[in-house]
């Protein structure tokens, strides 16, 4: 399941919703994305397209799913204004066993880092950056090209 | 010609949407663009950089499309990512 949301989330009150969702699942991994960042006035602004963004993303993940064949997954990306220390990004994916459910959840994240609308602006003393992929991220994502297909 | 204008990342900063409004003879997404490059030349600097996409109603372009009455016409600058 997928939110794309503007408020404060918890990720461990995500984690204990999805683990309680689950059925013959003998593995859960997770993953929780933080805003980096210090100083007076530091801040993060990520924006998103809504109702796009989301299609881009659902497009990506049932494929990841069955391709690694994991029982669930789960999904909530904070957009908007945040802090440093903010969580921005949860994944949690569950499978019978930890390899299947490891892999999918470093796919979803590389799928999130490189293939999702969004875009991010660091704030600093006034001032707005708009962030361009690192090259580490791509590199990252070609580990699933066969899964995830060609961008779109 | 009704067309909703949308802008995000790099073009957020860019195109004040305020008053915003596709002159009638704009019938396809690119004369929409090349329109856009007239009126804004920060708006033209951008477009000329490589990966930016526009989406119509949902749909990625890969090549011109006709505008209708009602449509959404997003311009989307290269991705950042989550």
């Amino acid at each position: 399941m997928l939110t794309v949301t503007g408020a404060p989330f918890d990720p461990e009150d995500a984690l204990s919703k999805f683990r309680n969702s689950l059925s013959d699942s003998g593995a859960v991994v997770t993953f929780t994305g933080l805003v980096r960042g210090e100083g007076a006035g530091a801040q993060l602004f990520l924006q998103h397209y809504s109702g796009y963004t989301e299609q881009v993303i659902s497009s990506y993940t049932d494929r990841v799913a069955q391709h690694f064949g994991i029982n669930a997954w789960r999904i909530i990306h904070r957009v908007g204004m945040m802090m440093p220390r903010d969580p921005i990004v949860f994944v949690a994916t569950a499978a019978r066993h930890r390899r299947a459910a490891f892999e999918a959840a470093d796919c979803l994240m590389d799928m999130l880092k490189s293939r999702a609308p969004f875009w991010k602006k660091e704030i600093a003393d006034g001032h707005g950056i708009w962030i361009e992929p690192r090259q580490e991220d791509h590199e990252d994502l070609m580990r699933w090209k066969d899964i995830l297909g060609a961008p779109l | 010609m009704r067309v909703k204008l949308i802008f995000l990342g790099r073009f957020s900063d860019i195109v004040n949407t305020e008053d915003l409004v596709l002159p009638d003879d704009i019938r396809s997404a690119y004369q929409a663009a090349e329109w856009l490059e007239q009126e804004s030349p920060s708006f033209a600097k951008q477009w000329s950089r490589a990966g930016n996409r526009m989406v119509l109603n949902g749909t990625l372009q890969h090549e011109d499309a006709p505008l209708h009455d009602g449509d959404e016409l997003a311009f989307l600058s290269p991705l950042s990512g989550g």
